[in-house]
């Protein structure tokens, strides 16, 4: 502390903010390093509990029915390769749709190339010649 | 003349004419070097702007009877300052982008995460030990906190303390934290050699196990709760990073996933990063608190590298398995840019390591480490 009158008044305010914030900042410091070491062993040993407890589950155990893979014990789907061909069959045997699809087909959908003389197939056929096409499966199937 | 005298130019001061100069060297080396473009680019722009007097762009005066706030005064009042949501937002789509991985494989380097954290103490105190050298005023204990965090090297995280501990300063520690973040290709190497030896930087690490999908699941839900529990005030950001993974580990929402890690993360990266330019004003620059800022930012580094790599050493005295001390340094958050330089290095002193995923687990302990004393830096000092 210093003895004329002025300078003693700052000196004790500033002695003040000194040993106000150091404890604060003591504080903080521990607290905060303390913190961050803590939670991160929390988390090491969170992650040795869950390695573990993964590896103590036997996998026979496990009877969930997983629905993206195809399993004919438990789920009665049929076989998806006789069903792939007889809808390649029919839509072969159910011939032209529209006038004018051998030829669209045969230029290579809406390519260029082709017969000279096939007629030219526009956007507006084409979702003609789908339009129809799914129509006419309907009343196949019957419904 | 009269026009002369009402535009811009009249009010043009040397100030603001060199961090207009310093705006476009940023985005020149964004463009020309492309080092680190998604931060020094927009930055750069928004320290042209905030610069260029007149504009009332970065204004905000919500109670005049006449609209007078500028966009970036509008949009750093309400997403930073005041319900500082752009840095959880972030935090989400960093989250998706993070890989647990690493740190499930090897669980010991998250303490290297928390080592690293040493630079945000050493920077505090030197802030607080300033001001009984200059003047008791320098820095209050708020303001401290806020520099510290510099020190975590995690930009987000900075601005997320700094808009609660000393929002007057947000703008400084913000470009000071990414600008160092950007610069760590520099700061960090000399000190990995210094503190290395030839011997110690050639260890092999094994490469890292298998994680179970089940494992990469439970950990961020686990994790989530356990800090939250610890260190409530961490929640935003902890909470938004830990669900962000959560939406990309699950695999059952991968238009949230990618939501989170794409659009949201650009849109906000977009206003964070222009706005904290324009907040980099000639008048804000130009004194004694900044020039400290930028050198207690730069010592803060420094400390979280050393931090890092001596624990690392210290770490090999007692495991059986030793760890390369390269990847201690990837301790400072700077994802992934610490991480690189750990591998660089690693493979300059042995081309056959592979240090990359290794560097990953304490680079992303980092970010939960400096969340975490975020969170308690606001809960005791806010």
């Amino acid at each position: 502390m210093v003895a004329d009158g002025g300078n003693s008044q700052r000196s004790i305010k500033i002695t003040f903010m000194i040993e106000f914030d150091i404890e604060r900042a003591l504080t903080t410091t521990y607290s905060g390093l303390g913190a961050a070491f803590v939670v991160l062993v929390f988390l090491i040993l969170f992650t040795v509990v869950v390695r573990f407890a993964s590896r103590l589950r036997p996998p026979a155990a496990d009877t969930r029915i997983d629905t993206d893979v195809y399993t004919p014990a438990t789920v009665s789907t049929p076989d998806p390769v006789p069903v792939a061909v007889a809808a390649v069959t029919e839509l072969q045997e159910a011939g032209p749709i529209i006038p004018g699809e051998e030829d669209f087909i045969n230029r290579g959908g809406n390519g260029s190339e082709g017969s000279e003389d096939a007629e030219p197939v526009d956007d507006w056929k084409i979702y003609g010649r789908l339009e129809a096409f799914s129509s006419r499966r309907v009343e196949r199937r019957g419904n | 003349m009269e026009f002369l005298s009402e535009s811009g130019f009249a009010s043009l001061n040397w100030g603001n004419a060199l961090l207009i100069l310093l705006g476009i060297g940023f985005a020149a080396v964004a463009i020309i070097k492309r080092t680190e473009p998604y931060v020094l680019l927009p930055i750069g722009l928004g320290i042209i702007l905030g610069n260029l007097p007149g504009t009332g762009l970065t204004e905000f005066n919500p109670s005049g009877e006449v609209q007078t706030s500028g966009i970036f005064g509008v949009i750093f009042h309400y997403t930073l300052s005041f319900w500082n949501i752009l840095p959880p937002l972030i935090f989400l789509g960093l989250g998706a982008l993070t890989d647990f991985g690493p740190i499930i494989a090897n669980p010991k380097t998250m303490l290297l995460g928390a080592a690293a954290q040493l630079g945000i103490f050493v920077a505090f105190w030197t802030a607080l030990g300033l001001g009984f050298f200059t003047s008791p005023d320098l820095f209050s204990l708020k303001e401290a906190g806020a520099i510290g965090i510099i020190g975590g090297a995690d930009g987000p995280t900075t601005i997320f303390a700094s808009a609660k501990l000393a929002p007057d300063l947000l703008g400084v520690t913000a470009v000071v934290a990414y600008s160092y973040m950007a610069c760590v290709v520099f700061v960090q190497p000399p000190l990995m050699r210094l503190l290395t030896t030839q011997k110690e930087r050639q260890i092999r690490m094994r490469a890292l196990r298998e994680v179970s999908k089940t494992e990469k699941l439970v950990f961020p839900a686990g994790a989530m709760i356990i800090i939250i529990l610890f260190v409530p005030e961490s929640a935003p950001l902890i909470a938004m990073f830990m669900i962000g993974n959560l939406f990309g580990e699950s695999g059952v929402v991968p238009r949230l996933s990618n939501a989170a890690s794409n659009e949201i993360l650009n849109i906000a990266t977009i206003f964070l990063m222009i706005t904290i330019g324009t907040q980099l004003s000639a008048e804000r620059v130009f004194d004694l608190r900044t020039l400290a800022i930028l050198v207690l930012g730069i010592a803060a580094f420094a400390c979280g590298t050393i931090g890092g790599l001596l624990f690392a050493k210290l770490m090999n005295l007692f495991v059986k398995e030793k760890v390369n001390p390269l990847i201690g340094s990837a301790g400072v958050s700077a994802v992934p840019m610490a991480a690189r330089i750990s591998h660089t290095l690693g493979q300059e002193a042995n081309p056959g390591n592979f240090l990359l995923p290794h560097a990953m687990g304490p680079n992303v302990a980092g970010v939960i480490g400096s969340a975490v004393v975020a969170g308690v830096f606001i809960s005791i000092l806010a």
